[in-house]
């Protein structure tokens, strides 16, 4: 049997790593907004990605943690 | 958490035997292992770790042994305990009967059954290297400069299995002195003994005040006066258990002690932090109380007779040593044979080395310790029973539990079940009724629920933090409800289960991701063919997908175009071009951040992009977005400064506008002048009769004059020999 595979299937795809980010992710864009408009946050915050993703700047994890915990959110924290 | 020593000695041995001469090494094998061949060095080191597990050769090279040889290594085998201070084997060895403690130890390190600790038994998570030039010429000279690591001494595992059946030269019975009465238990007084729980639940406690606020340590090792009194405070820690037999000294102390060497709780710098529970929690209560049992030889600070021991200059602890030996020699009697605490106190006394000139030793160290340490620890522990007598005394014995614990039998009374023992109410409270916990059960509870009270039937609360930190340690809202319907009595009310609802959902509204690897595909397609290659990623984007780990990524799927650290200081890494508005990244050295701050302020142009670089373009409606979020003209000034390593182009300084107080551009009719070269033309603009008629030099060899001017201009150049004619007369 003649086996035709795909070649762009197979190809190994390109892709960028970006290591040690640190990031939070919201439900949705209006939380996003509500955590850029604290101003404790928004400098701990060194930009948005997408609409939901914003970046925490490096070495402010704990400080956008104890932050989000005075505003009254439970944040979920993966890999502490 | 680290690897526990019975999964990580061969590693051991063999970076300890590394650091053994050549000459040493060869003796101490030659008796262990008796080669007939004279193999390398490296191959003797792995013969002789593979010798450890040859069950035949240690029984035959065990049996060869001298019983004072033995009788040590009994001792320490059950003990459990695999690091020993020199001291400790000495002080253990005089009281089994050796005048001189330290040949016993010489002869055990000479044939291979104890090994000097070089590599630091208690950080075996990160262990140094093999090393490259031995030193260890002799026992000897290792005594005379042990190194930072000390005198101590390591038992490897297997030599401890093999050892724990030898006999104990210890006493049979103990008798009392000359007048005094033998005493004999009441037979109908009931025969005490604890849950073994005690000291499980209390570490919980344990955790869960240090994970509010971490204990601090000062410059000596020594608590903060601060965190002390909280310790010796708190109700749950320090108190009495109920059921209580003696009062203990500073029992806070010796639980946080005993929580370091178990790696619940974790030093880092001055402080203690909440570590994890170990892995013998989900082996049942009686592996967590042979690893508490086997934690307590190894603690410096705290004694039975004066609870913490502050002094940082005086860290000999004799009761340890002490104390083994007398629950050794309760595993020595029959097992139903009852014994005053206090003659077998007396007993060690007689024996042990820190006591032999009682005149030194200040009458408060003499007496009493050992009843504390049996009624109060060992029987909390489960390694004691106990009963009591008319006159308010106890008689203690070995119980089941403590021979298991000491390896002197193999069964055991103690089998984990799923009991129904929670009573979970509407007001968030729980109930666990002591009865049917087990050390699984109260780590889960524990992570779920603070503990208020510790009794017959525990306390403990739901709170969103408490909730928010068992939804941390990987727990989801089905493994919290299947664990309140499990072991519950009752079905969980409804309101208990929509609050753990809410906080739960409340809970995956933000998610942390502190130090991730994100993946940036060139185009959606990209992601999209990744995803579907099994790529273990959250899509986050068209373009990006965040992954917790590297670990399951599967490398051999994907070309790196880079890859670049989070936490580096950003690059330039973008150039513009002729045109001046349009940005081309360089894809090998852009960062995260650049992704977040170009679209910003300029559109990406797809056809123009490839995998190497991507093209974005300035245009006066982007530029006038980026002002309407915060980037200033001079905001953008330094992005170019900081990104492109220049100031703005001077087609964006146009597209942003002249500033305010400029002159306006204005516009009027001029005649064009050309001449034949440059040199003419700066004569002209040199020789004041024609430079006064000229009006401004465009370039090298043209000129503006204005109508009125011409005719001037023309009668200048013709008297020095140029006539000025129209471009269309020279055309034609």
């Amino acid at each position: 049997m003649l086996i035709v595979s795909n070649k762009t299937s197979i190809a190994r795809i390109p892709v960028k790593l970006h290591r040690r980010v640190c990031l939070v992710l919201t439900e949705d864009a209006l939380l996003a907004e509500e955590i850029l408009a604290r101003k404790k946050l928004a400098s701990d915050i060194s930009g948005r990605l997408t609409n939901e993703v914003l970046l925490v700047r490096t070495g402010r994890l704990e400080s956008v943690v104890a932050e989000l915990q005075r505003m009254g959110h439970t944040p979920q924290v993966l890999q502490r | 958490m680290t690897e526990p020593i019975q999964k990580i000695w061969p590693e051991l041995v063999r970076l300890i035997l590394g650091r053994y001469d050549e000459k040493l090494l060869r003796e101490v094998v030659q008796r262990f292992l008796r080669p007939r061949n004279q193999w390398p060095v490296e191959e003797l080191i792995d013969r002789c770790v593979e010798a450890f597990d040859n069950t035949v050769l240690l029984n035959r090279r065990l049996k060869e042994l001298d019983e004072s040889r033995k009788t040590l290594l009994a001792a320490l085998a059950q003990s459990g305990q695999c690091k020993w201070k020199l001291g400790q084997l000495i002080e253990i060895s005089m009281c089994l009967g050796q005048d001189d403690g330290l040949p016993a130890v010489f002869d055990l390190l000479n044939q291979g059954f104890l090994l000097p600790d070089v590599v630091n038994l208690e950080q075996k998570d990160r262990l140094p290297k093999p090393c490259k030039s031995p030193y260890i010429k002799s026992f000897e000279q290792w005594i005379g400069f042990p190194g930072p690591e000390g005198l101590a001494i390591f038992l490897p595992p297997p030599i401890s299995q093999r050892s724990i059946a030898f006999a104990l030269s210890l006493p049979q019975k103990y008798e009392p002195p000359e007048g005094a009465e033998l005493l004999e238990p009441d037979p109908i007084a009931p025969i005490l003994q604890a849950d073994g729980m005690e000291f499980p639940l209390r570490m919980s406690v344990l955790l869960q005040m240090v994970h509010k606020d971490p204990l601090r340590k000062n410059q000596q090792g020594g608590f903060f006066k601060r965190d002390l009194e909280n310790l010796r405070a708190n109700s749950m820690l320090s108190s009495d258990p109920s059921d209580r037999l003696i009062e203990v000294p500073d029992l806070g102390i010796l639980l946080t002690e005993i929580g370091l060497k178990l790696g619940i709780l974790i030093p880092k710098e001055n402080e203690l932090h909440p570590g994890t529970f170990p892995a013998s929690w989900d082996e049942g209560l009686l592996a967590v109380l042979t690893e508490i049992w086997a934690a307590l030889p190894a603690i410096d600070s705290w004694n039975p007779c004066t609870g913490l021991n502050d002094n940082p200059e005086d860290r000999s602890n004799p009761y340890n040593s002490a104390c083994l030996v007398a629950v050794l020699a309760l595993g020595n009697l029959p097992p139903n044979q009852w014994v005053d605490p206090e003659l077998l106190e007396s007993w060690v006394i007689d024996h042990h080395p820190y006591w032999k000139d009682r005149e030194s030793i200040r009458p408060s160290r003499l007496k009493g310790w050992l009843v504390k340490f049996l009624l109060g620890i060992a029987f909390q522990i489960r390694m004691i029973q106990a009963t009591k007598l008319l006159g308010g005394k106890y008689l203690v014995r070995l119980s089941p539990v403590g021979r298991s614990i000491l390896g002197l039998q193999k069964e055991n009374d103690l089998q984990d079940v799923i009991a129904k023992t929670l009573l979970v109410q509407p007001n968030l409270e729980i109930l666990a009724f002591r009865q049917g916990l087990n050390p699984a059960l109260a780590r889960d509870l524990t992570n779920l629920a603070t503990l208020k009270s510790i009794g017959p039937a525990c306390q403990l609360l739901l709170e969103p933090e408490s909730v928010y930190f068992a939804l941390e340690t990987g727990l989801r809202y089905e493994d919290i409800c299947g664990l309140l319907e499990r072991h519950g009595t009752r079905p969980t009310p409804q309101a208990v289960l929509d609050a753990i609802k809410t906080w739960s959902n409340k809970h995956e509204r933000i998610t942390i991701y502190a130090s991730a690897t994100l993946l940036e595909f060139p185009t959606a397609q990209d992601l999209e063919n990744a995803l579907s290659r099994g790529l273990p990623a959250l899509k986050i984007s068209d373009r990006f997908a965040v992954a917790t780990s590297e670990d399951g990524i599967d490398f051999s799927q994907y070309r790196l175009t880079a890859t670049r650290d989070y936490g580096l200081m950003p690059e330039k890494c973008v150039q513009v071009e002729s045109d001046g508005v349009t940005l081309v990244v360089d894809i090998s050295r852009s960062d995260l951040l650049l992704e977040t701050e170009l679209p910003r302020f300029a559109d990406f142009v797809e056809d123009a992009s490839s995998q190497q670089r991507r093209v974005y373009k300035l245009s006066p409606e982007t530029l006038k977005k980026a002002d309407q979020v915060g980037y200033t003209p001079t905001a953008l000034d330094d992005w170019f400064q900081q990104r492109l390593g220049h100031s703005l182009t001077p087609a964006v300084q146009l597209i942003l506008g002249a500033k305010s107080d400029a002159v306006p551009p204005s516009f009027e009719t001029m005649l064009v002048v050309h001449l034949e070269n440059e040199l003419i033309t700066d004569g002209i603009m040199q020789w004041p009769e024609t430079a006064q008629w000229v009006h401004s030099r465009l370039g090298p060899c043209a000129l503006t004059v204005t109508s009125e001017s011409l005719e001037k201009l023309r009668k200048a150049l013709l008297q020095a020999g140029h006539k000025l004619v129209e471009s269309s007369a020279v055309q034609a």
